[in-house]
């Protein structure tokens, strides 16, 4: 019956699981685990790796390793705050457009302006009105979702309204704000869960994109943008600076994507 | 079809003026004095009004959004005052660039991803469905500056065959113009023709089981002439819908893409624009940006009405 | 002369739980010019039969062994480019719904040219005219312009009529028609009907008819194979297989398929009724882009207590929005609803739920009127518990519709469509109403079912009490829990009166069209009587016809007789006949079923 749990069991899904624990519960647990402090100099420079320095150093000398594991938290940030804020304001929106006719017209608007900006456009415009760093990744990756989620609910919800079981509901006497809850959100979840998902491996790659090229996360924070930005002045001293913010992120991205699909395998199999 | 374009017309000029709305009172509250800012740290006050009198901020907020929006219309989108030039021959200057970027990357997303799609939907091999579908969620995946910065090292740093950046001599010389446009374009490509992919097969898959690919089929129809007249254009106006979505984001991807191999292209200009607080030009990349994305959906719109006669008929 | 053979087939399904054989063993021969029923409820492996006689079953199904034998070929080791000269050529299908059969891009022209192109060499040209002589040989009006229009322009009876056009394209020796008139109204099914045996009769194309629909049978076919689970359990002439069923199983399928000419068990019907619901002038309009669709349009009836009034019509005709009305979903344009004497228009809040703690609705399709994310007990406790009632009558509840109180922890998905249409009936009478409205409560459900909802339908009216407002299309089962019946077309009532008068002497010439549509689960009765057949379809409640709106289709009207241009001017009041009963016509009661011929 719960396709949403059948998906998190198929192998996409946990495979993705498996890789977002690792990987996120390394960067919160990073002062825990992580070696040296990320920000800590030393005169060894562009080290190559040894048993102290699992990854080397860069160019100041300071742990890669540590760069890395400290770089990831600035995505459970943005996952764990941005991601849920515009997922809510998004979902709000897109029930209260479900209500009244003249809102949904201006509600719907308002996103048709919100995706005009795609992701990175909507990151330099947002980077420009309050200036680059983490905020500005935050409200981005917020601004980003708010459409998305807002659409998937109304439609949703939409779709749903006509149903027979909800006037069925209503007609024996179900209220509103019942319905609502018991009827309509439940039902239109599904999307949201896997919406979630995708949303969350668009969050990283954003705060690497808008990191990467200078308007996100900047130097000496470190973030896997932010390290992958200043690798690539030294891609021919040293290739494993670029490669493991590379590789972090790519698992990051793709993982949250299989959980995505391993959901939606779920929900379709019936 | 020119109807159904006029129908779609006053949504679209909406959102247009609601975005250039944002983009200009957005970046003007948030910049402080333009002029002061112009003026550097040191300058008098007599300089940093005689400034914002030449810059025509003076005027009331809403005049001076006006008057931007007249010079954008007519084609005098101001002088830059970081670079010092006028705007409208910097992004003259950038756009062919961006525009032989996106060409480049789209032809190889349309083929790849058409061709790459089509075997996805349409053979039963599980073998194949399983390479194909795991490289494809790869293309998907693996951000372009990951798929950039991978591709330097591998042929520009590694085994040197091709250059690490810059434009070339552009298509003049077109070998040579070709070897450096290469890198950009594949790494630019890979999301968008993955993408495009994945929806053509599921499209594909999906109209392979509707009732007319059976009565095709009952009628005693050759494959081909199944594939061609019936299941293709019927697979087609979501993977048009997707792929109006995917070139509106191609700019997007143009910032990352043109940051690694140095590209100078109009994503580069916009990230000099917002770095050096250049609210001017800042405020028409965006408009230009937002212009693009919203005049590509129309356009695909416009295209899935002329395929299909449902589209055309249900929003009469 | 055997034309076509199927011997042993075995069709299996692959799927993820497991192989499901969907074909089991079957065999049976199909002379030249012969009309051949297969006959079976959902499930029972008929559609999937006539794929594989085409080979034309798709993973993960797979014709595991057996035969097809044509004119002693077997299609099944035929080559794929051999066999696609079969498909369509002498051996041609059509399907059950034909608007999705076609493709919506395309213009029929195209659709038609190419099914003739597929198996005749000839120029383009020559294959268009061979298309416009296949349009014209289906009897589509106006063939040339409407070539040049996509499917979406057609209905679905003109749709059908475009499929078999191109069935009819390779010249087949056997045309596989799979339930090709459910989908559709039944005056359009009975010229489809037409249509088929019109081919049978004068090109001599043999017929194998997949349908659930006894009548159907009778009407059509020659013989009849039954299937029930994948296997063909009993086959014969149909005069054998309706007079002397051996299975079991075709026993009770006759038994339960419901006909109008069966005594139908006593009905209750109070002398005096005490009114209940009285709908009074009652209009429903939709504006839509600057036009009005009107879909109900002045229509005045009520139900009494312990009454069960049907309303019966066909797609379009406003029935269902009646439904809509009655349980306040939507407002009326114009006109009154009042129940137990007080109105009960434009009620809000308190009011309304007031209101459907006495009107309650069952509605068609028992697979969507309930919520997948709530076990039955919830979805039947919630009217008890948002009325702060005792939620533990749930059990209670689930007793009376026949259903076991363990039922109340499982969720919808788990049942049957029988089954769940008894938890929609229990959630409905969980607030205790006086009146259901029945919106094609067991359309969707195979006959069998059907006879058991009815019969709990007719139960629980006598132990509580009910009325009942049963909405349906079909007449007879309609009729066989009405004691009132009322007809409508194009949104108004045309005839009313009680339920085995008007379907013996129908008074109105629609009501009397539509019961000579209906085809008689009786090869007897369907060889002797006359049928009047329909011209034409619906008009659009776009755009009305003026004065009666009957008069285009009429078999009585200016068509047929030229001096009664009343009909085109004057809209015919609903007056009464005869004590109780009522007929919208200028001429009631002039056409008999049995008088006329088209």
């Amino acid at each position: 019956m719960n396709g949403l749990l059948r998906g998190f069991r198929s192998p996409e899904a946990r495979i993705g699981l498996a890789v977002v624990v690792v990987v996120l519960g390394a960067g919160l647990l990073a002062p825990l685990l992580a070696p040296h402090s990320p920000y800590a100099q030393t005169s060894g420079t562009f080290l190559p790796p040894s048993a102290t320095h699992w990854l080397g150093t860069d160019e100041y000398g300071r742990d890669l390793f540590s760069r890395v594991l400290y770089g990831i938290r600035q995505d459970l940030l943005v996952g764990a705050v941005a991601v849920p804020i515009g997922a809510v304001a998004g979902t709000v929106l897109g029930l209260l457009s479900t209500v009244w006719g003249w809102l949904d017209t201006v509600i719907q608007r308002l996103f048709d302006v919100t995706l005009a900006f795609t992701s990175l456009v909507m990151g330099v415009t947002v980077a420009a009105v309050i200036g680059p760093g983490l905020p500005a990744v935050l409200i981005t990756v917020g601004l980003v979702n708010v459409p998305l989620f807002g659409r998937l609910t109304r439609n949703a919800v939409k779709s749903l309204q006509t149903r027979d079981y909800v006037t069925a509901a209503r007609i024996v006497g179900v209220r509103p704000v019942r319905l609502l809850f018991r009827h309509l959100l439940p039902n239109a979840l599904d999307a949201l869960v896997v919406q979630a998902a995708l949303s969350l491996s668009l969050a990283v790659f954003i705060e690497g994109a808008m990191s990467f090229v200078g308007i996100g996360v900047r130097p000496p924070e470190p973030s896997l943008g932010s390290l992958l930005r200043t690798s690539i002045t030294f891609l021919d001293r040293s290739p494993l600076y670029a490669l493991a913010p590379m590789v972090v992120v790519t698992a990051l991205v793709l993982a949250f994507n299989l959980i995505g699909d391993g959901l939606t395998k779920g929900l379709l199999r019936r | 079809m020119f109807r159904y374009l006029l129908r779609r017309l006053p949504a679209a000029l909406v959102v247009l003026l609601a975005a250039s709305l944002a983009i200009f009172f957005l970046l003007r509250l948030s910049s402080g004095d333009p002029a002061a800012t112009l003026a550097g740290p040191d300058a008098s006050d007599e300089t940093v009004a005689a400034i914002r009198g030449s810059l025509g901020l003076d005027e009331p907020l809403f005049t001076q959004y006006l008057i931007w929006l007249r010079g954008v219309v007519t084609g005098d989108l101001g002088t830059s005052y970081i670079l010092h030039a006028p705007i409208a021959q910097l992004i003259g200057e950038s756009l062919g660039n961006t525009v032989l970027l996106a060409a480049g990357a789209l032809l190889l997303a349309v083929l790849g991803g058409g061709v790459l799609g089509y075997l996805m939907g349409t053979v039963r091999n599980r073998t194949v469905q399983n390479v194909l579908g795991a490289l494809t969620s790869l293309g998907v995946a693996v951000p372009t500056y990951v798929t950039g910065v991978l591709l330097i090292l591998v042929f520009a740093v590694t085994y040197r065959v091709l250059p690490s950046g810059g434009v070339g001599p552009g298509l003049s010389d077109f070998e040579i113009g070709v070897q450096y446009l290469l890198m950009p374009a594949v790494a630019l490509s890979l999301p968008t023709g993955a993408t495009l992919a994945r929806f053509l097969a599921a499209s594909l898959r999906h109209t392979l089981d509707q009732d007319f690919v059976q009565t095709g089929i009952a009628k005693g129809l050759r494959r081909r002439r199944l594939m061609t007249a019936h299941v293709v254009p019927n697979a087609l106006p979501p993977v048009t819908t997707v792929l109006g979505i995917q070139i509106g984001q191609l700019l997007g991807g143009a910032i990352i893409v043109e940051t690694i191999f140095a590209w100078p292209g109009i994503g580069q200009l916009l990230l000099q624009a917002v770095t050096g607080r250049d609210y001017l030009l800042t405020q028409d990349l965006l408009l230009i940006a937002v212009a693009v994305f919203i005049v590509v959906q129309i356009v695909t719109d416009v295209i899935d009405a002329a395929i299909d006669p449902r589209i055309r008929l249900e929003r009469a | 002369m055997t034309l076509l053979q199927a011997r042993d087939l075995v069709t299996t399904f692959h799927t993820a739980g497991g192989p499901v054989e969907a074909v089991r063993d079957v065999s049976f021969d199909l002379d030249a010019g012969e009309t051949l029923a297969l006959v079976g409820e959902s499930g029972s492996g008929k559609s999937v039969t006539a794929l594989s006689l085409l080979n034309m079953v798709r993973p993960p199904g797979r014709i595991e062994r057996g035969e097809v034998l044509l004119d002693g070929r077997d299609l099944l080791k035929l080559g794929e480019a051999e066999m696609r000269t079969v498909r369509g050529g002498e051996l041609s299908m059509i399907f059950q719904d034909p608007v999705s059969s076609l493709n919506p891009l395309l213009k029929v022209r195209a659709q038609l040219t190419e099914a003739v192109l597929a198996h005749r060499r000839m120029p383009r040209r020559a294959a268009e005219q061979r298309a416009v002589e296949l349009m014209t040989r289906v009897g589509i009006p106006d063939p040339e312009a409407r070539l040049s229009d996509h499917p979406l322009a057609f209905s679905g009876g003109m749709a059908q009529r475009v499929m078999i056009a191109m069935a009819l394209a390779g010249e087949p020796k056997v045309i596989i028609a799979d339930e090709p008139t459910t989908a559709l109204d039944v005056t359009i099914q009975a010229q489809i009907l037409e249509l088929l045996a019109e081919l049978n009769r004068e090109n001599g194309t043999a017929v194998i008819l997949i349908t659930h629909n006894l009548g159907i049978v009778a009407r059509l076919c020659q013989r009849v194979a039954v299937m029930y689970k994948g296997e063909i359990v009993e086959q014969g002439t149909t005069d054998e297989i309706f007079t002397a069923p051996r299975h079991t199983y075709t026993k009770e399928l006759l038994a339960a398929t419901p006909s109008l000419r069966r005594p139908r068990p006593p009905m209750p019907a109070p002398e005096k009724p005490e009114p209940l619901l009285e709908v009074r002038e009652l209009t429903k309009s939709y504006r839509s882009r600057g036009r009005t669709l009107q879909a109900v349009a002045g229509v005045s009836f009520e139900v009494g207590r312990g009454e069960t009034v049907g309303l019966v019509g066909e797609s379009g005709c406003g029935k269902s929005t009646i439904a809509k009305l009655v349980l306040g979903i939507e407002e009326p344009t114009s006109g009154h609803i009042s129940y137990g004497g007080s109105p009960v228009t434009g009620l809000r809040g308190a009011a309304q739920r007031a209101y459907n703690s006495r009107v309650q609705l069952v509605f068609q399709n028992p697979m969507s009127s309930l919520n997948p994310r709530m076990t039955v007990g919830q979805a039947i406790g919630e009217p008890l518990r948002v009325r702060g009632s005792d939620t533990s009558r749930v059990a209670e509840l689930l007793e009376l519709v026949g259903l076991p109180a363990s039922a109340a922890g499982r969720y919808p998905h788990e049942f049957s469509g029988g089954q769940r249409q008894r938890i929609v009936i229990a959630r409905a009478l969980a607030v205790e109403p006086e009146l259901i409205v029945c919106d094609e409560a067991v359309a969707a459900l195979d006959v069998s079912l059907q006879a058991q909802i009815i019969a709990l339908l007719r139960d629980l009216q006598a132990r509580l009490g009910l009325s009942y407002l049963f909405i349906g299309h079909d007449l007879a089962s309609v009729r066989d829990v009405s004691a009132r019946m009322l007809v409508m077309y194009l949104g108004e009532i045309v005839e009313s009166g009680p339920s085995d008068e008007v379907t013996a002497t129908p008074l109105h010439p629609y009501a009397a069209s539509l019961l000579s549509s209906v085809p008689e689960p009786d090869p007897q009765v369907e060889r002797e009587r006359e049928r009047i057949v329909l011209r034409g379809e619906v008009p659009t409640p776009l755009d009305p016809p003026p004065g009666c709106r009957f008069h285009t289709r009429c078999p009585i009207g200016p068509l047929a007789r030229p001096g009664r241009t009343i009909c085109r001017t004057d809209k015919p009041p609903l007056l009464q006949v005869s004590p109780g009963r009522a007929a919208a016509c200028h001429f009631p009661g002039e056409l008999k079923e049995d008088s006329c011929a088209h």
